[in-house]
């Protein structure tokens, strides 16, 4: 035990005349003097010594009794468990197909499979993505389950979205506590002297996504507070769902006015507005149109990706409003920047897949089938130019768009063929990553593989193994 | 975790018993690609005989104490290339580093260890590390890239030969910042640069369109004939980064990295009797923004508590501290710029490579960067989302040079632009340094020798913890959540030295300074952010001790708890560390000024290596639960 020295100075500012001290200044304006007893402290801090030295104990005393019961730090995490709120506190799962529950476990079974050492991110990630497939389904319940076993700070991530989904469900009582718990892990990751500082920003934002979401302007900003620019305005596209038709206008005016002062960053953060007003406003032809005009104008800075990835985005809502011409319109705008290219294959067959399948929606069944034939073919003369992990990620998109047309034999095929380029690399990490994120696609489009095919994927992950 | 010299030397003495009493470690012949994953064990030494790719989809994971040692060969020794899809995992810890280096250094360790070892002139023995990611960069010179961020942008990666055209194994670059290659801790890269079948050298450590889900720290390059680390693009993160004697930049980015730097080392020298730029340091950091300099993404960083310790011989004796080209936008902050050869600020404005530098094509000028506020991204060939590319700088603006001090800079244009540029300017917070040294001690060759046109005189030993005006900044590095609240200048606190037990300059006795202070973080803010603990002393008996608390609430009750082991339980809403059971509570108090000093003479008779962790928890309204934590410290006996 150190021995217990008088305090020789404690009035004095540390770091003048002491040797190697560090630290050496609060920055703050001197304070009021106090006057001090021979030994550096007040009468008052004497009593409030003793008064708080009997609080401290008696915390340590609670401290020594929570020890003893064995709760706080989940063993082998370093991340709080669940600790007061309970599955039941969630709203009940929705009823899937069993084929599809088949699925999903499958995926977070293969994405566990991961060694946490030293694959614990890559692990980390791909379970995200399975709670994340669960709240596609309206599982919160199985949510949870997954996002226990998570091991890093993307378990706090999950416990952000797990409260976002139950607040879109009008859920709000059930909110708080993964917040609170989501905020904790926000809060621990940060104190690793190596920790990076995106990973707790990014739960923050799912906080306070969820907060706004709920209302909570004064949480939500501060969440959000301090978080890059970037992450801000997601926060942004989830607070003008909630604006009535005054505010609205008022911030379509605001978006008029960072848009004319050619502002690029601002510009940026309005434009995952802009396709939220979009949504909102679709009803009204006026409003939507100033709010397409503003789009259309800004397209001019962007990439191809970022525009073709908007027309989809406008394309959805535009469906989702049952304007099938419209979303048509859409599609083949984003249609005409993919052909200008250049893409890399791996690029290129995910995007046309997917504009196949809102232009089947979009009541072009036969282009849909054109495009996602011509996709198809893309792959497999360009296959040989795609590393065999990209692969499944490229085809995954197809399968999708078939499943989407209605064609479930040729979302099977491409499923399948998904499956085999997946298990191609000698490695598991890779192929654990395909299998689960495989199996996610398929259970959150409802795909039923079959039992050959089922039979495939347990093969598959019954062969995961050394080396990983 | 915090080692002293006699553990240090117990273990030595182990390590040399063990050797002694059992055959040497096996030497494995790495000659083949890695496709698939693979753990290099510390029982074996590996020898790369070639250039070594881990394939797309594989695993190299580097298990703590191993050491790849190459032997050089006429035709080139080997390297080790990890390709995008692939991952590296470089386990090493403060006692059991990984190492990569060549036989010449092996064959100076004492019993094999490599923590030992002698000090020698060269590079170029073996390749180097290089890692290839796919967060996006900007690089022109590849057909069908795009001036505006594309997913589709790559580059061949320098120094690596295509096996057919359109090899995807040498590529780096991509579409995802969030992108992750892996885990590197306590690696040192030692006498490399060696290039097989090319013209050009090799960086010690290369990363190219590295993501920021790759995480590195604790990272030394120790005499490279080309770059100690080159960046090129992406989003990485580096943290205890430790460059010595480099033969070219130390650090050198290029083609819009966007990450960020905590505490980094540079001591130039020279690795070779060579000319400058191969063998013979060049600029400390040579910062471009996009190979073209109006493409983007474009270089925007921001750095925290370096030491940048130069030749001081004024031009004579070395490039520049730091140099400008191609739009390039770094903050600097709480830094340590001493013995700079030439200028501290030099704007190269362009490189040689076709970049038409500041200004090109409506981008900002050079002095319009300086004073242009960190949220004003460029407008000129923007990325869709600035915001997700731009996430670094946080404040200020573009370019600054801020709460640093300068010293020994003796070049007639050390500070020409530096002041053309306003830095001295009151409100940044600098210091010119005239007579009083920023670090504890440092000690060179007797005598300059010339290499090339260069005067030179290596550092033959270093305390590079902070001294006079670099003991405090005026403002705190921000926690976070990646940045340490320092509140010193340069890469050092002044109870500590990272560079302890795993660096080679510690193994050739360059930097032998004890750890015996370990700040072990874990504060919980209060009225005035987190309560700062300090720790000075030499813990020998009867030495003066000091513990400092600063920044917590003024005259209120705090309470030291300490003991010789850590129990890490969440209380009041943060962390408490010391286990108390094992040492004690004693109730203070703090003064008007909010801090608290404990002053006493170690006691005799307390064993070597005995460890004690130490917090003070204070009375605070503000915290979450009226209570703040400092941060906890560990100190170990030697």
């Amino acid at each position: 035990m150190p021995p217990v020295p008088p305090i020789r100075s404690a009035g004095r500012r540390p770091g003048l005349g002491a040797g190697r001290l560090w630290q050496t200044s609060t920055g703050r304006p001197p304070l009021r003097a106090a006057s001090l007893s021979p030994d550096g402290r007040t009468m008052k801090s004497r009593f409030q010594v003793f008064f708080f030295e009997a609080l401290f104990f008696l915390a340590a005393g609670a401290l020594l009794l929570l020890l003893a019961e064995g709760s706080g730090a989940q063993p082998g995490s370093d991340f709080p468990a669940a600790g007061s709120p309970r599955p039941d506190d969630l709203p009940a799962d929705a009823a899937i197909a069993p084929c599809q529950g088949v699925l999903r476990d499958l995926a977070f079974r293969t994405a566990s499979a991961l060694p946490v050492d030293p694959h614990i991110k890559t692990r980390s990630r791909a379970q995200e993505a399975v709670v994340e497939a669960c709240l596609a389904l309206d599982q919160p319940r199985r949510a949870l389950r997954c996002i226990e076993k998570i091991e890093d700070w993307r378990r706090g991530a999950a416990y952000a979205d797990l409260a976002f989904h139950c607040a879109g469900k009008g859920e709000s009582g059930a909110v708080q506590p993964w917040l609170d718990l989501a905020s904790r892990i926000a809060d621990e990751s940060g104190k690793d002297p190596n920790a990076q500082a995106w990973r707790r920003d990014r739960i923050r934002v799912k906080v306070a996504r969820t907060h706004a979401l709920l209302g909570q302007a004064r949480e939500a900003e501060a969440f959000e507070a301090g978080v890059a620019d970037s992450e801000a305005g997601k926060v942004d596209a989830v607070r003008v769902m909630q604006l009535d038709a005054t505010g609205l206008d008022d911030r379509i005016r605001g978006l008029d006015g960072i848009v004319a002062n050619g502002s690029f960053d601002r510009i940026q953060s309005a434009l995952a507005t802009y396709a939220r007003l979009f949504d909102r406003f679709f009803a009204d032809a006026e409003r939507r149109a100033r709010i397409e005009e503003r789009v259309t104008a800004s397209y001019k800075r962007l990439p191809a990706l970022t525009r073709i990835e908007s027309r989809m985005e406008m394309a959805a809502v535009a469906l989702e409003h049952r304007d099938r011409a419209k979303a048509l319109d859409l599609v083949e705008d984003g249609q005409r920047i993919l052909e200008g290219g250049p893409w890399l294959p791996e690029q290129e067959v995910p995007l046309r897949a997917r504009l196949a399948a809102l232009r089947h929606r979009a009541g072009d069944p036969e282009g849909a089938r054109r495009e996602a034939g011509a996709a198809r073919a893309m792959f497999e003369a360009r296959r040989e130019k795609i590393v065999d992990i990209y692969r499944a990620g490229a085809l995954r998109p197809l399968a999708e768009a078939y499943q989407a047309m209605g064609d479930a034999e040729a979302a099977r095929a491409v499923y399948g063929k998904a499956l085999e380029e997946g298990a191609l690399n000698p490695n598991s990490r890779p192929r654990a990553e395909d299998l689960s994120a495989t199996c996610c696609s398929m259970a959150t489009n409802g795909v039923d593989p079959g039992t050959a095919l089922r039979a495939r994927m347990l093969q598959l992950h019954e062969g995961l193994g050394p080396p990983w | 975790m915090s080692v002293n010299d006699s553990v240090w030397k117990a273990l030595l003495a182990g390590a040399a018993l063990a050797g002694a009493a059992s055959p040497a470690w096996s030497q494995i012949n790495v000659s083949s690609n890695i496709s698939t994953s693979t753990t290099w064990t510390a029982n074996n030494t590996y020898n790369l005989t070639q250039q070594i790719y881990v394939l797309p989809g594989a695993t190299l994971t580097i298990q703590p104490g191993t050491v790849v040692a190459s032997t050089p060969t006429v035709n080139g020794s080997g390297s080790l290339a990890v390709c995008r899809g692939a991952q590296i995992f470089v386990q090493g810890t403060q006692t059991s580093p990984v190492v990569m280096t060549s036989t010449n250094d092996t064959a100076t360790w004492i019993g094999g260890d490599p923590h030992t070892g002698t000090w020698h002139l060269g590079a170029n023995e073996w390749g180097n590390l290089t890692i290839m990611g796919e967060g996006y960069i900007s690089e022109n010179a590849t057909a069908g890239n795009t001036a505006v961020p594309s997913a589709s942008n790559v580059a061949a990666m320098e120094g690596l030969t295509a096996a057919f055209p359109g090899d995807p194994n040498v590529l780096y670059g991509g579409g995802d910042d969030d992108d992750d290659s892996g885990t590197i801790t306590f690696l040192s890269l030692r006498y490399g640069g060696r290039v097989i079948g090319l013209a050009n050298e090799l960086n010690g450590l290369s990363l190219g369109g590295i993501g920021r889900g790759t995480d590195i720290h604790h990272v030394e390059i120790m005499n490279n004939v080309d770059d100690g680390i080159e960046i090129w693009g992406g989003t990485v993160n580096l943290k205890y980064i430790s460059i010595w004697n480099i033969g070219d930049d130390s650090i050198d980015v290029d083609q819009g990295w966007r990450g960020k730097l905590d505490f980094g080392l540079i001591v130039q020298g020279y690795s070779l009797a060579a000319a400058q730029g191969s063998g013979v340091g060049d600029n400390g950091f040579e910062m471009d923004g996009a190979e073209q300099s109006d493409w983007q993404p474009v270089t925007t960083s921001t750095i925290y508590n370096c030491t940048f310790i130069g030749q001081p011989y004024g031009s004579a004796g070395g490039d520049h501290a730091t140099a400008w080209r191609d739009n390039a936008r770094v903050q600097f902050r709480n830094c340590i710029f001493m013995d700079v050869g030439d200028r501290v600020v030099s704007p190269d404005n362009v490189d040689g490579d076709g970049g038409l530098g500041y200004g090109f094509n409506g981008t900002l000028s050079w002095p319009a960067t300086w004073t242009t506020p960190y949220t004003a991204t460029s407008t000129v060939n923007p990325p869709a989302n600035p915001g997700l590319f731009y996430t670094v700088q946080a404040s200020g603006n573009l370019i600054e040079l801020k709460d640093s001090v300068f010293y020994n800079n003796t070049s007639a244009s050390a500070y020409t632009e530096a002041n053309a540029q306003g830095v001295f300017a009151a409100g940044n917070n600098n210091v010119q340094e005239p007579a009083l040294s920023p670090i504890a001690s440092i000690t060179r060759e007797p005598a300059g020798i010339v290499f090339g046109s260069l005067v030179q005189a290596r550092v033959t030993s270093l305390d590079p913890r902070p001294a006079n005006s670099a003991l405090t900044s005026v403002a705190w590095a921000p926690n976070d959540g990646f940045f340490s609240s320092a509140h010193y200048r340069g890469a050092f606190s002044p109870g500590s030295n990272w560079l302890f037990g795993w660096t080679a300059s510690h193994a050739y006795g360059l930097t032998n300074t004890a750890d015996e202070w370990t700040d072990l973080g874990s504060a919980l803010a209060g009225t005035y952010g987190d309560p700062v603990l300090s720790g000075s002393g030499t813990l020998l008996a009867g030495a003066p001790t000091t513990l400092a608390l600063s920044n917590a609430k003024e005259s209120a009750g705090s309470f030291w708890v300490f003991g010789t082991s850590r129990i890490d339980a969440p209380i009041f809403g943060g962390i408490l560390v010391p286990n108390f059971l094992t040492g004690g509570i004693v109730a203070l108090a703090t003064d008007p000024a909010g801090a608290l000093a404990v002053n006493f003479n170690w006691p005799p008779g307390v064993p070597s290596g005995t460890s004690f962790y130490i917090q003070f928890w204070t009375v605070d309204p503000v915290a979450p639960q009226f209570v703040s934590a400092s941060n906890a410290i560990s100190l170990t006996t030697p």
